[in-house]
């Protein structure tokens, strides 16, 4: 059992930096996620702590060991790859044993903890196989058995569910995410996929062109996105991003998005550093609008393009002067092409950038 | 009809090629086999013939010597050598590689015979076994690095990277991991290895001077009487005992190698 941390750590290739000035400390037994499009030195990050790569620069600690410049073997860490990585000339059940093996344990215990794990993960019926005889959804639970057997302090994730179809990378997820909790070993996990980010981790990390752009709760992630990269990136559809300019409406704060004025009922703290009439952008989650059909004079108008029922919830979008924005409904709607709406804001929700792209306020 | 001609004409290349082959398979149980194809009684006295030789009963067995320590010296070192270059990156790397390849194609071949053979002059290596070996390995060597590197490109690191993780050392990564992935590249290498030593003339014939140490290839001139004219019956009996070893091990490593598909890895 150990943390994990990374103090200012960058990564070269050649001339390419990588991975730059990153500093993450990972709790004991924390499930943290490693966020962000592909190319965003996530997966060199995690390849530093498995030590797989070297940092440039920088220091990586597990536990209170410093073990920049331990190799691999000396770290107790287990690594789940993208594409699993089974040894193709080894049955499963010398693919599980063999961190036993290469430890020298003996032959009965090895036996022993191979069909224990592999009971565990229900895999116990396929052991004299073959990598090449067993199917994807197999072979990801004897590369996590083979992950589990010798017991690491940290557990570290490349991708391990991008190879599964979407129902069993579902299933996957789950049984992921309850074996993590039950075995309370620290876990990171890369990922690109911002839905399994936000439904397994306690902590996610945002990357993007090899720096950390955000650290949180995934639920705060998603909420309080630190800028427009972010919020892009996260939720599904990704959130909505108005350009507009701050102005004064009766008195108070507000945005003017094309002819409409939005009175920032809460105006975020640091608003004061943005001037009268500078461009600012509004985020706003598809699910904090409402839709009006008619009556109310306040709210942003627009006109409906595209109604998309997907059973749980439907996704409205709509043509305004300001842009495109994507609504989701969570109730029965018969709303149509064509029809005319005005859009009100959850103004508890709403999210303010500057024009850097930075978020205004907390 | 143009269908029909192509094949015709297919046949007869076909045919063309198939020829000394079949010639090679009857000749000799053939009692008085000429250069022509032809079918007679069979027998076996060419064979009978052919064991008498005593030359060339050790020929055989000077050339299994020579294509096997050959083979066993220059597939690990070729393979050892192709994985540096495949996983390591060194200044010079491929500089080095392309120039290897090269020089091979000189060394192996006839415009290095006077330097190879005044080197093994002064090494004090003519007329020995080890002296031959070591110009093939030399030869060889490059080539099949070459042929094995592009081998070794192919399997992917993650395998090695996960034995790394997994608590092994650089070393165990090497033999329980890369090198038995890297055998059905090998059983490749090792086959072109012992074929091409197998069907050397001219080193042997010039490094070696001694009847006792000719391999089979060099050995076949037993088979021409004193005023040169060639024992068909003979020769072409030795010629067929000659390819069986080649024709085996190409069966055995075909069976047992081939070309395999590798799970484990899904991409």
């Amino acid at each position: 059992m150990a943390g994990v941390h990374l103090e200012d750590v960058s990564k070269n290739f050649d001339k390419v930096r990588a991975v730059c000035d990153v500093t993450i400390t990972i709790a004991d037994g924390e499930f943290f996620t490693l966020l962000g499009p592909s190319g965003c030195g996530k997966t060199t990050t995690l390849r530093m702590v498995a030590g797989l790569e070297s940092p440039t620069f920088g220091r990586v600690f597990i536990g209170d060991r410093d073990v920049t410049k331990e190799p691999p073997k000396n770290r107790n860490v287990a690594m789940v790859f993208q594409n699993y990585a089974l040894y193709p000339h080894m049955t499963v059940a010398e693919n599980i044993g063999y961190p036993l093996r290469i430890r020298n344990k003996p032959r009965a215990q090895i036996d022993k903890g191979v069909v224990d794990v592999a009971e565990s993960l229900a895999i116990g019926d396929i052991l004299s196989r073959r990598p090449s005889e067993i199917s994807g959804g197999q072979q990801q639970r004897a590369a996590l058995a083979r992950a589990i057997i010798h017991e690491p302090d940290v557990f570290l994730f490349d991708e391990p569910l991008s190879n599964l179809d979407a129902k069993l990378r579902a299933d996957a997820r789950t049984f992921l995410k309850d074996l993590q909790a039950r075995m309370g070993i620290t876990t990171v996990y890369v990922t690109h996929d911002q839905s399994e980010a936000m439904a397994m981790s306690d902590r996610v990390a945002v990357m993007d062109q090899g720096r950390v752009v955000q650290v949180g709760p995934p639920l705060e992630v998603y909420r309080r996105p630190a800028s427009v990269f972010v919020a892009d990136f996260l939720g599904n559809p990704s959130m909505n991003l108005l350009k507009g300019n701050l102005t004064l409406h009766e008195g108070t704060p507000a945005l003017q998005l094309g002819a409409t004025a939005v009175p920032l009922v809460q105006p975020p703290p640091g608003i004061e550093r943005i001037a009268m009439g500078d461009a600012v952008t509004l985020g706003l989650r598809p699910e904090d609008i409402s839709i009006h059909v008619q009556g109310d004079e306040d709210g942003i108008p627009g006109e409906v393009r595209v109604v998309e029922p997907l059973g749980s919830e439907t996704l409205v979008s709509i043509k305004t002067s300001v842009g495109s924005v994507k609504v989701k409904v969570f109730h029965d709607t018969d709303l149509a092409p064509g029809d005319m709406v005005r859009l009100v804001t959850n103004p508890a929700r709403v999210r303010l950038f500057d024009q850097a792209g930075m978020a205004i306020g907390r | 009809m143009k269908r029909a001609l192509c094949v015709v004409a297919l046949l007869f290349i076909a045919g063309l090629f198939a020829l000394p082959i079949l010639w090679l398979v009857t000749a000799p149980f053939n009692e008085r086999p000429t250069l022509g194809l032809q079918f007679g009684k069979p027998t076996l006295s060419n064979f009978e013939g052919v064991f008498r030789n005593p030359t060339a009963v050790r020929g055989l067995r000077n050339s299994l010597l020579q294509a096997a320590a050959t083979m066993l010296i220059a597939t690990p070192v070729a393979t050892m050598a192709a994985y540096a270059f495949s996983r390591a990156s060194f200044p010079g790397q491929h500089t080095i590689l392309y120039f290897l390849i090269l020089l091979s194609s000189v060394v192996s071949g006839v415009s290095a015979m006077v330097p190879l053979y005044v080197l093994m002059q002064t090494l004090g290596l003519i007329d020995k076994h080890v002296g031959l070996v070591m110009v093939y390995v030399g030869g060889l060597l490059p080539t099949n690095m070459f042929i094995m590197k592009d081998f070794v490109d192919s399997i992917p690191r993650a395998y090695e990277e996960a034995a790394l993780v997994d608590g092994s050392t650089p070393r165990q990564v090497l033999l329980n991991i890369a090198f038995p992935l890297c055998r059905p590249g090998m059983a490749v290498i090792a086959v072109l290895i012992f074929v091409s030593t197998w069907s050397n003339f001219l080193m042997p014939f010039i490094l070696l001077r001694s009847a006792s140490k000719a391999p089979a290839s060099v050995a076949i001139y037993t088979f021409f009487n004193e005023v040169g004219i060639p024992l068909i019956g003979l020769i072409a009996a030795y010629s067929f005992i000659y390819t069986f070893p080649v024709v085996v091990l190409y069966l055995i490593v075909n069976r047992k190698f081939g070309f395999r598909f590798y799970g484990g890895i899904k991409g």
